[in-house]
């Protein structure tokens, strides 16, 4: 069965080609392609899973091209990592597959959705199967691609297209960090396969110095790719597009490929302590702005597009602490329970007509009953309530920083993971708990929508089974074979603390929304000054607007009116001046035989007198 | 001064003149009989150079058919009005003349500088003349042949009405 | 016997004059009679140097029956168009003979 794993983004590639030859014709039939690849790609990587557990890696290449000395191969590798993310991606993009059916059933482009999205499976299976560096590098780009068209899958509204352009261009600066650093990374290993690489770099084939530049670099694609921070202002625009593309990529997927891509390379980033504390550091600066942002927010996916971030951050702090294992678990918990979040939300947007602002919202748990539950089974699995998902991944996590990152780290995590708690029971209070703001009274979806949410919710309650304090099947699974060290383990007052920190943040949310103990504005009238930051998403987007766009722009168009004035002019007057002279030279151009003939002689005197001068007469 | 030297200086004087005549007379048809004379004396340098067929041929083709030729070409067009108005720019001919001058002057000046030795005449025969032109040219006689043929038709293609 | 380089001094004057005559005359049917002159100034070099030249050689008389029908088929061609042009612009003056022009 691993000898077959490559069929397995092969399946959303028929789709897609499929889809794009014939989806006109399809219409809304397409979906049941996109559905029948997506559920053999689903088949295929559980079977591969269930054989590569107790099995071995299987690996299989062939030389694409040689240069010199060096050879670049392509092929496929089901690692303990790989099979892992390729269970995750396809049961997501399966359930997703199924929940656009119903969601974009109204939409006359559907087959160009549907094939956009199997457009994406195939990158995202395909880069999860790279055995090498520029492999994924490909997919990666394919994937964002794949992004941008469906981010923009609107984009006849301008928000969709400026959002679009916004997460194309944004992550496009953390892709180009990632191609200096896989340059700089063959220069010095040589090679692009995982393992050559990491044998090289044991040998010691890179300084310490090259190997943190190196590390960095491959780091900042994943910045970019992950939205972690300062690259992060692409996701909650990137909203803009239907609601289960951003479940499948923007929540499960795309956004976890640079946390991938870091698990991949972990060998790289723990031979260099600089960039690992680069990578720790940024992941809790990014889980703690995106977590104060969506605290304030009121869209109902901006505040799940931060809270991804949140956790997104918190997967880059675990792997910078050393988490191996506690970041790529919480990667595979989150993708469940942030996709049934995202699906649920994007029911209730559905049955709300397309209404976003939780403001408006409220009363829905007795209107919808199937989302309501799915929905407050994903809040407590990402609040961290045992003994669901969230709450295993997010343990070890805190246990990883605290024993590789300090007291500051921990303090910023655990702070984290209160207003995570926080925001997620704001969000599910306002939207579900409360009166029904609204004339239209919703009704439940249909059971397209219903079946991969409660498919999902099982996976937001399950999936963390896989690694507990008791049974930690995960960790050896992912670690054998690897030297990433030693792997923290939580302890009972790790959990109690987490469990109390869920519930704090549950608490304060349940009074302040729906018993309304404590006043709404308890803590913005204290400071409004930070209210109005956190609102305004701490100016960032405006500033990266004046540092960086606005003068890129200014200098856009200095060069322009250069082009236009200057070197433009230079092309005009050389025109000019041949026309004009032309104008004058035609005019000798008589018809006149005789004249014609009178220059013929002169000019051959003068080709004569030329020799007679130069070579003497007749040579 | 051999006799052939006095023949030759008369010929050429004769055919030199008339071919300044040529360009200099001011009716058409008078120019055209100063052609004839000035083939006629070139036909006698022939005889001088011993090349007797050839000369024979000159007289027939030059001073007998061209001449007719080009009377009739004169008579067909507009023969009387020979000095056309505005005349042409002075400058042009001046040009002319001294282009054509220093070409001359090129010419005699590489001519002056030769020094072949001097030959007895010898000539060629018709038969000579004819063995040559069918054995070794005959697939240029053939090819002239054609040309001439070509020129025939084009000439009576381009020289009739045009329909109407 | 007479120098062979009188013989192209003398084809050189005809030529030029030729030539002059083909550069500066009105009618066309002089420029014509000057392009005859001008081919038989160079038949005499043919027939000078196959007659006394340094290696005289039958080849230069034959080489002259080639241009005396190429000057023939050139006389009937050019008098054809001549009367051709002759009928459709009414006029033989070279000058006027311009719509090939820009």
């Amino acid at each position: 069965m691993l000898q077959n794993a490559w069929l397995i983004p092969v399946f959303p590639l028929i789709a897609f080609i499929i889809l794009l030859l014939f989806g006109r014709f399809l219409k809304d039939k397409s979906s049941y392609v996109g559905i029948a690849a997506l559920a053999l790609s689903f088949i295929f990587s559980l079977l591969v899973l269930m054989e590569r557990i107790g099995g071995e890696t299987y690996g299989f290449t062939v030389n694409w091209l040689t240069t010199g000395d060096r050879t670049i191969s392509a092929g496929y590798e089901v690692t303990a990592l790989n099979v892992m993310m390729l269970f995750v991606v396809a049961a997501v993009s399966l359930l997703v597959h199924i929940f656009s059916r119903e969601y974009m059933h109204e939409d006359n482009r559907i087959h160009v959705f549907y094939s956009y999205l199997a457009l994406f499976s195939f990158s995202m299976l395909g880069l999860v199967l790279s055995p090498n560096l520029l492999q994924l590098f490909i997919f990666w780009e394919l994937v964002g691609l794949s992004s941008f068209l469906l981010v923009g899958f609107w984009y006849f509204k301008p928000e969709a297209a400026a959002a679009a352009k916004k997460a194309f261009l944004v992550t496009r600066i953390g892709d180009v960090g990632l191609l200096i650093g896989l340059i700089l990374l063959f220069n010095a290993t040589g090679s692009l396969e995982y393992s050559a690489v990491f044998s090289a770099i044991e040998a010691g084939a890179a300084t310490n110095t090259m190997l943190t530049v190196i590390a960095v670099l491959i780091f900042l694609g994943a910045v970019g790719k992950s939205a972690q921070f300062p690259l992060h202002v692409w996701l909650p625009d990137a909203m803009e597009g239907p609601t289960p593309v951003s479940a499948l990529i923007h929540a499960a997927t795309m956004v976890a490929a640079g946390v991938y891509l870091v698990g991949v390379m972990y060998p790289v980033f723990l031979a260099s302590s600089t960039a690992m504390l680069i990578v720790a550091w940024v992941g809790a600066i990014t889980a703690f702005i995106a977590a104060t942002i969506a605290l304030v927010n009121t869209d109902i996916k901006r505040i799940l597009a931060y809270s991804t971030i949140s956790q997104l951050g918190f997967m880059m702090l675990a792997l910078g602490t050393g988490g191996y294992v506690a970041g790529l678990f919480h990667l595979m918990t989150h993708a469940f329970f942030k996709a049934l979040l995202f699906l649920g939300a994007g029911s209730v947007i559905f049955a709300l007509h397309h209404r976003q602002d939780i403001r408006n919202m409220g009363g829905l748990w007795n209107r919808m009953k199937i989302t309501s539950v799915t929905f407050l089974i994903g809040t407590l699995a990402i609040a961290g309530a045992p003994p669901l998902a969230g709450f295993w991944s997010k343990e070890v996590i805190l246990a990883a920083v605290l024993e590789g990152g300090g007291i500051v780290l921990f303090l910023i995590a655990a702070v984290t993971a209160f207003m995570t708690a926080f925001y997620m029971f704001r969000l599910f209070f306002r939207v579900f708990t409360g009166e029904f703001k609204g004339e239209h009274e919703p009704v439940e979806n249909k059971k397209f929508m219903t079946v991969p949410l409660v498919a999902l919710a099982v996976f937001a309650v399950v999936a963390g089974f896989v690694n507990t304090p008791f049974a930690a099947g995960l960790e050896g699974f992912l670690t054998e074979g690897l030297n990433v060290g030693e792997q923290a383990h939580g302890t009972i007052w790790l959990a109690g603390l987490s469990v109390l920190l869920a519930a704090g943040g549950f608490g304060l949310a349940w009074a302040m929304y729906y018993k309304g103990t404590v006043a709404q504005d308890f803590f913005t009238s204290k400071a409004p000054g930070v209210h109005k930051l956190l609102l305004n998403k701490y100016y960032l987007d405006e500033i990266y607007q004046a540092a960086f766009a606005r003068p890129t722009v200014a200098a856009g168009k200095f060069l322009a009116e250069v082009d236009r004035r200057v070197i433009d002019g230079i092309v005009l007057v050389a025109a000019r001046s041949v026309e004009r002279s032309g104008q004058v030279i035609r005019k000798q151009h008589n018809g006149q035989l005789q004249t014609y003939g009178l220059v013929t002689i002169i000019g051959g005197l003068a080709v004569i007198a030329l020799a007679f001068v130069l070579r003497g007469y007749f040579g | 001064m051999t006799p052939q030297l006095i023949f030759f200086l008369i010929l050429a004087v004769m055919a030199i003149a008339c071919a300044v005549l040529v360009i200099s007379l001011k009716k058409i048809s008078h120019r055209i009989i100063a052609m004839a004379f000035c083939f006629f004396a070139i036909a006698g340098l022939y005889f001088l150079l011993r090349a007797e067929f050839i000369g024979i041929v000159q007289i027939i083709v030059y001073v007998g058919a061209l001449s007719i030729l080009f009377i009739f070409g004169m008579m067909m067009t507009d023969h009387r009005n020979v000095t056309f108005v505005p005349d042409r720019k002075r400058g042009h001919k001046i040009l002319s003349f001294l282009g054509v001058g220093t070409l001359l002057g090129l010419m005699l000046y590489g001519i002056s500088t030769l020094d072949f030795p001097v030959n007895e005449a010898q000539g060629g025969t018709g038969e000579e003349i004819g063995i040559q032109l069918y054995g070794h040219y005959v697939i240029a006689v053939q090819g002239v042949g054609i040309l001439l043929l070509a020129a025939l038709v084009g000439a009576v293609v381009l020289a009739r009405k045009e329909a109407e | 016997m007479v120098p062979v380089t009188f013989f192209l001094a003398l084809g050189a004057v005809l030529f030029c004059i030729g030539l002059y005559g083909v550069l500066t005359r009105r009618h066309l049917v002089v420029v014509l009679v000057c392009i005859e002159l001008m081919l038989n100034s160079v038949n005499i070099n043919l027939v000078a140097f196959s007659s006394i030249g340094p290696f005289a050689n039958i080849t230069g008389q034959v080489f002259s029956l080639f241009i005396f029908t190429v000057a023939a088929a050139e006389a009937a061609v050019g008098l054809a168009i001549l009367i051709a042009l002759y009928r459709n612009r009414e006029s033989i003056d070279v000058i006027k003979q311009d719509i090939m022009r820009w």
